[in-house]
């Protein structure tokens, strides 16, 4: 009994120390250089320099959006770029706190605590071993894009939701996937994703139920009403994808894009950006997850994670560490890998090293992805 | 779990997440932007005059305040779309000075309009122009006007291509032409003033579809996001390919003019091209990249650029440029902004379709006229 308590615990003994952990490494970071070394700053609450530190870069579009609603200039950066779901939770959640930044730190902590619950029953249905099971759960909280699931980003959201479609899907309960997957669709343009793992798993399932398959068509319905929303308000309802130019991302092929980022390392024109360095890595390393992906997980997982990084990489590696941080198949097929305990430890604490190191650098407005 | 509940369930979510979509993340179409926390987000990196957060108190017009010289910018929902209202409750005291000042530029965000108020005895001293990117005030219109009160609500009301100033509701100068207004608003002060209120106020609908394709049957894209808002062909996407909206009619030109009004970076031409649907052995006359030369060169066959000549011209960017071709027997003729130019063009003793071509710029046209074996035509004005 007692044993089983335990392991109900280990999602938030993870929590717990990989977040008190993060919050100590940003606080300090930020403490010990007081001016700002990046470009770029803005303080949400200065008051509150603990807390602050998790509100950088992409982070004062989510508050803008949650406090002021959206704005919309085509050839602007503007925050018509991200998706409603997470701002509209910081909002509802404001109604009671009264404080966007502790609003949106409430909603990105709570959902990245779910997220490792749901990762945990996800695993115990797949019915992996225990030590790939906490594995997992690890190498997810310490990967080295982890600490966004601290931030003012949509990442801890984003990773619940598709965590619990996929629970869902190989539970066959095609309702509560759907909507999920309805859900993920109105927190980020890939959400959309999880239309297509629900018909694959739907695909699997004997015998296959046409009604069942019906009710898969309304998974897109979170993008489609966002898109009437937009299409309703500012006549553009694609207007998150054609801002996109002023972030300086353009329509190029994913090799187009690697080319890009490894030319001028090739030619010895320059050197490569550390965080493009690490952008890279974390694409490496999902293609090489994914064969065994493929082998353990089927099919709905692999594309899933393919189509995640060949989604944003169509218009520029930039922030692939990040986007690969909620690839959970990528750290399961990782923790399947890492068999070899030394081996295992030894990527663990790197993975948790980087993770503290780049917090660092991320609260002194550093860019990291 | 009942099918019912599960119904409820789906409808709850879908219901509730578009109403919330619809009540908290529309602009408003009026607000009050005077009262909102962090006003230095966004604006310290971008701007390098000192912000007036905390050392104005800017609530009722009692507090009157001394400024060096402050500005304040916010960053607002201003639609691409829509034309729309800055209105300034100010207080200045005699000699003080301030004013309203939005965005001007796309990109970089370099440029302001400013419309100021001075007061200079009993007469307001009301001067429109804009900040350029080494922070110098560059005057275009000014006007004297009795002071009645040393309150005043100033108003911009900005459209698409100007804007005009309101005084008390008072039309005070009209028609101040516009490169492009973005979404940044604000105040500007100098001495002793205090602002009492600062509005933005749509006043179009955004709802309102202003723009539409060119007509597919008469143009053809090839490539690039190209629109007619107001009888203003405009091109927005941003891209390293040539951008090309080409006429569908092959035609024996004798003269082809039209003005060019770029927005963002300077390679914006034209085409003339044997095809309507390749760029093969067309023809192409552009600004380059600096904006500081003219030059063309034709395509190969398999659509490469090979440039032949180029001229050093008057870098005026900012201001719609006119471009004229006089097609002769022997060669063609340019002129640009009235003056020809030492370099020409080979003679088009054939057909050929007209295309406008974007490299790496956004630009908007204009004026498009037509002189050809089948007469005088005008494509698109004003």
């Amino acid at each position: 009994m007692k044993q089983q308590t335990l392991r109900w615990l280990e999602p938030l003994i993870i929590y717990i120390v990989t977040r008190g952990l993060l919050m100590a490494v940003a606080f300090f970071a930020d403490l010990f250089y007081p001016d700002p070394i990046g470009t770029g700053f803005y303080h949400v609450a200065p008051q509150m320099p603990w807390l602050d530190v998790w509100a950088r870069w992409d982070s004062a579009f989510y508050l803008g959006i949650a406090s002021q609603g959206y704005q919309f200039n085509l050839t602007e950066i503007s925050n018509i770029a991200f998706f409603p779901l997470y701002p509209l939770l910081i909002r509802c959640v404001d109604f009671v706190v009264n404080q966007p930044l502790i609003s949106a730190l409430i909603v990105s902590h709570l959902a990245f605590l779910a997220a490792l619950y749901t990762l945990n029953a996800l695993c115990r249905l797949e019915r992996f071993s225990e030590s790939v099971r906490l594995r997992t759960l690890w190498l997810t909280a310490t990967f080295p894009g982890a600490f966004f699931f601290s931030a003012v980003y949509s990442e801890s959201l984003f990773l619940l939701l598709s965590l619990l479609v996929f629970y869902f899907a190989r539970q066959k309960n095609w309702a509560f996937g759907v909507l999920f997957a309805i859900l993920a669709g109105a927190t980020r343009i890939t959400g959309i994703l999880l239309t297509l793992v629900l018909f694959l798993e739907w695909w699997r399932t004997q015998p296959r139920q046409l009604k069942t398959g019906l009710l898969l068509l309304l998974a897109p319905l979170g993008l489609i009403s966002h898109m009437v929303f937009l299409g309703v308000t500012y006549a553009d309802p694609i207007a998150f994808w054609n801002v996109q130019s002023a972030f300086n991302r353009t329509e190029i092929n994913p090799l187009a894009a690697i080319w890009r980022d490894l030319e001028p390392l090739i030619t010895g024109s320059n050197t490569l950006p550390w965080n493009v360095l690490f952008d890279l890595t974390a694409f490496v390393l999902v293609l090489i997850c994914l064969p065994l992906v493929q082998k353990r997980l089927g099919t709905s997982f692999t594309l899933y994670s393919l189509f995640s990084v060949l989604i944003p990489i169509s218009s520029g590696t930039g922030s692939l560490l990040r986007y690969v941080s909620i690839l959970f198949p990528v750290m399961i097929a990782l923790a399947l890998m890492l068999q070899n305990h030394r081996v295992y430890v030894a990527v663990q604490t790197l993975f948790f090293a980087l993770m503290l190191i780049l917090a660092g650098v991320f609260a002194n407005w550093i860019f990291v992805a | 779990m009942g099918k019912l509940n599960i119904a409820v369930i789906f409808c709850l979510t879908l219901i509730g997440f578009n109403f919330l979509l619809y009540t908290q993340l529309t602009p408003s179409n009026a607000r009050n932007i005077s009262n909102l926390p962090s006003w230095d987000i966004f604006e310290r990196p971008i701007l390098e005059y000192q912000t007036i957060l905390g050392q104005w108190q800017i609530l009722d017009g009692q507090a009157i305040n001394q400024a060096q010289e402050s500005l304040a910018l916010q960053q607002r929902p201003v639609s691409s779309l829509g034309s729309y209202q800055l209105i300034g409750k100010l207080h200045i005291k005699t000699n003080a000075k301030a004013g309203l000042v939005f965005n001007a530029q796309s990109k970089g965000n370099e440029r302001y309009h400013l419309v100021t108020l001075q007061g200079v005895g009993q007469t307001w001293l009301l001067t429109a122009g804009y900040i350029n990117s080494q922070g110098n005030i560059l005057e275009q219109r000014r006007t004297l006007i009795p002071q009645k009160s040393q309150r005043v609500q100033l108003s911009l009301s900005v459209g698409w291509k100007q804007y005009q100033v309101e005084l008390n509701g008072v039309t005070v100068l009209k028609n101040i032409p516009l490169a492009y207004r973005g979404g940044f608003a604000g105040i500007w002060a100098q001495g002793k003033v205090a602002v009492q209120e600062l509005l933005l106020r749509q006043t179009k609908s955004l709802q309102e579809k202003t723009e539409v394709q060119p007509d597919p049957s008469i143009w053809n894209s090839l490539g690039g996001s190209w629109s007619m808002v107001d009888h203003l062909l405009e091109q927005r996407h941003v891209s390293s390919q040539d951008l090309v909206l080409i006429y569908q009619k092959a035609l024996l030109f004798q003269r082809v003019e039209l003005e060019v009004l770029v927005t963002q970076g300077a390679g914006v031409g034209l085409i003339l091209a044997p095809s309507s649907t390749s760029l093969k052995k067309a023809t192409l006359l552009r600004f380059d990249e600096s904006g500081n030369h003219l030059f063309w060169g034709r395509y190969n066959e398999q659509s490469r650029f090979i440039g032949v000549s180029d001229v050093a011209i008057n870098k005026n960017l900012w201001h719609w440029r006119h471009i004229e071709l006089v097609f002769l027997p022997q060669q063609t003729l340019i002129f640009l902004d009235g003056k020809q130019l030492m370099m020409k063009l080979p003679a088009f003793n054939s057909t050929v379709h007209l295309g406008l071509l974007c490299w790496q710029s956004q630009a908007r046209f204009q004026n498009l006229r037509l002189e050809s074996s089948e007469g005088r035509q005008t494509l698109f004005s004003p």
